[in-house]
């Protein structure tokens, strides 16, 4: 096995065109870290950079003390699960698993020992002698799962791997995948477009956009602390406010104001004089005497709490969830704390929700 | 279009008050009437005419199996068979077996893939007559193959490639080629490239993907393609009157059947001939697609799209 896998400034062109530029990450043994963004930020770019199917256009690839970025695909031997699953229509899920184990020369009883147990891993034993084209899609996609983890890699490299079920089953392989990486203590890259599922599975989340890596930390750390104004659409809903700092702006607590109501706000980093751009989440905004005048517009009710939209008396409209009893029509007052309202510079652009 | 959109069009269509159904039946399927007729008119009739004809034998008190016993005592006829085999099997062999290479390396779309296409598909355009005439000049014992391989001091003596067997070979590999090519670049491209890449991460080679992945999943068009590559070749007639020995090593079945046809005018041995040309194919193409079921016959992509 290794201790650390390391990307030292990897880049990828096509053309003119920069899929992956300049990325540096350094991922320890036993880590599941999540590649996540929109569809051509890069993330699968990166993937396939690892696994070898793309060759760099510059950078290295670190294992430990080996350079791998130079060695194709087959002999990287990383483990690796496509988007479309990939299984070899032509083989039972017991040929496909044993596929990997073959091309290493392994001998013949410890393919068959390995190939049970693996398929026991992913609870697919009765299924075993089946084609893939008589296997349900969550099944295929143990078939790819165990086919890649069979032959031990040092790193298992996941593509979307679920994205082509269905929610309940998403769900319940996200479960499985993660038991999996747990009890073989695997070191697992995952690609994915989806927050939640990046929250939900990884020890470690990268955000790219447009080829360029945006930051990278623990899940709570992102969803709480975005760096950027992209990073915070991605990890989940914000309200936006167009605000402007009463004060120079630097990182930490400042004011700002929005259209004459002054506000407490927390800057992540340093930003520069200029028209600024207030994010929050709806669960951290709250009802109070004091703050921003509003009207109840809509509430649909969700049990624990409810989803309310509000029309700011100042113009714009906001979504709070929130616990209190309210109904459309009722004037509020809302709120929210300095250290969840996080202001970024505005962009020229005006901002496309993911 | 899949069958479920199909069906589902199917259903709306019927649900709804339907133009083209009439007390309840489906007059849409009067759309293959000229179809049917065409085939039955060009094909069904003359072959059945064909095939009764060749057991009315011409003459007097001709038993019914006559001709049939004249094709199979008579060298002159019955080696047209082992002679046409002779040049089809080997060649369509060649053709299908140089095809897959071609088409394998060539399989992801580019530049070299549309020019090599275009230049393979020229032959195909031309025709056999134009292709066997500009082989006469090419190759004859005064052509440009022969001058200069013997200019450049290779040859002693000039080839003889004209009115022989390599004459019509080289003239139905380079017909047969393109359309070999052609085929089994469709059925290349049509398997999911993921399943080489996915080979490629599990530790094969790419000698190995091609033989693990691919082969086997190009088994039914290598099928498909060695029947159609063959069947042609084995109704050569123009090369193999203009560049072979029509009188000897070349006499092809068709030649015999056309002499019995135009120069005996009988007619109904002619058919005989053309009978047992048909039943020669039939059983090669039963072979082969006998060989096909042991092989694996289902979908070439690795799951979901």
């Amino acid at each position: 096995m290794f201790q650390q896998l390391e990307m030292k400034s990897i880049t990828r062109s096509f053309g003119d065109y920069q899929a992956l530029s300049s990325m540096n990450l350094s991922i320890k043994a036993g880590e599941f870290v999540s590649l996540l963004g929109p569809s051509g930020c890069g993330k699968s770019t990166a993937l396939n950079c690892l696994s070898g199917l793309l060759p760099l256009t510059a950078g290295e690839i670190w294992l430990d003390d080996r350079r791998i970025d130079t060695l194709p695909p087959e002999r990287r031997g990383f483990g690796m699960v496509f988007q479309n699953y990939a299984l070899f229509p032509h083989m039972s899920a017991k040929k496909n698993i044993r596929f990997g184990l073959e091309m290493r020369k392994v001998s013949a009883a410890d393919q068959s020992r390995r190939v049970d147990s693996a398929l026991s891993l992913v609870r697919l034993q009765q299924h075993a002698d089946k084609l893939p084209g008589q296997l349900s899609g969550g099944q295929q996609q143990r078939v790819a799962i165990a086919r890649a983890i069979v032959i031990e890699p040092p790193l298992v490299l996941m593509d979307e791997p679920l994205s082509n079920l269905d929610a309940a089953l998403r769900i319940e392989m996200r479960e499985e995948i993660l038991r999996i990486h747990q009890t073989l203590g695997l070191t697992t890259i995952y690609v994915t477009h989806d927050q939640d599922e990046a929250l939900a599975m990884s020890d470690r989340i990268v955000v790219m956009k447009e080829g360029v890596m945006q930051q990278q930390g623990a899940p709570q750390e992102l969803y709480n602390r975005p760096i950027n104004i992209d990073v915070a659409l991605f990890m989940g809903y914000r309200n936006l406010l167009d605000v402007t700092a009463t004060a120079a702006p630097r990182a930490g607590r400042l004011k700002v104001s929005h259209k004459g109501a002054d506000l407490d706000a927390t800057a992540l980093t340093d930003i520069a004089d200029g028209p600024l751009i207030a994010a929050f989440k709806p669960d951290d905004v709250v009802f109070s005497d004091s703050g921003l005048p509003a009207t109840v517009d809509s509430v649909i009710y969700g049990g624990r709490d409810s989803t309310v939209k509000l029309d700011l008396e100042h113009g714009g409209q906001i979504h709070a969830r929130v616990s209190d009893a309210v109904r459309p029509g009722d004037r509020v007052h809302v709120s929210v704390p300095a250290e969840h309202l996080l202001v970024y510079p505005r962009p020229a652009q005006p901002i496309a929700r993911p | 279009m899949t069958s479920e959109t199909i069906a589902a069009s199917t259903a709306s269509r019927s649900a709804n008050a339907d133009p083209s159904t009439v007390a309840g039946r489906d007059l849409r399927l009067l759309m293959i009437v000229p179809g049917v007729l065409v085939i039955v008119g060009l094909f069904v009739y003359p072959f059945i005419y064909g095939f009764i004809s060749s057991f009315n034998p011409q003459g007097e008190n001709a038993e019914w199996l006559a001709n049939y016993q004249r094709f199979f005592s008579e060298p002159r006829l019955y080696e047209t068979v082992g002679k046409t085999l002779w040049l089809a099997l080997p060649v369509t062999i060649l053709n299908v077996g140089l095809a897959v290479p071609f088409a394998f390396m060539l399989r992801t779309p580019s530049r070299g893939q549309r020019l090599l296409s275009t230049l393979l598909v020229i032959p195909m355009t031309l025709g056999t007559v134009l292709v066997a005439e500009g082989l006469m000049l090419y190759l004859a014992p005064n052509g440009w193959l022969n001058r200069s391989l013997l200019e450049l001091g290779l040859l002693g003596s000039p080839l003889r490639l004209l009115n022989n067997y390599w004459g019509v070979a080289l003239s139905l590999l380079i017909t047969g080629f393109p359309f070999a090519f052609m085929m089994m670049l469709s059925y290349t491209t049509g398997i999911d490239p993921t399943l080489a890449r996915a080979a490629a991460t599990l530790g094969a080679s790419p000698m190995e993907q091609f033989r693990r992945i691919y082969l086997p999943l190009l088994v039914p068009g290598l099928t498909i393609t060695f029947c159609l590559t063959f069947v042609q070749a084995f109704a050569v007639f123009p090369s193999a009157v203009l560049l072979g020995a029509p009188a000897g090593a070349t006499r092809v079945i068709s030649i015999a059947a056309y002499e019995m046809a135009y120069e005996e005018y009988n007619w109904s041995m002619a058919s005989t001939v053309a009978m047992v040309m048909g039943a020669t194919q039939l059983v090669i193409v039963g072979i082969v697609l006998g060989l096909r079921q042991f092989s694996y016959r289902g979908p070439v992509v690795g799951g979901k799209g």
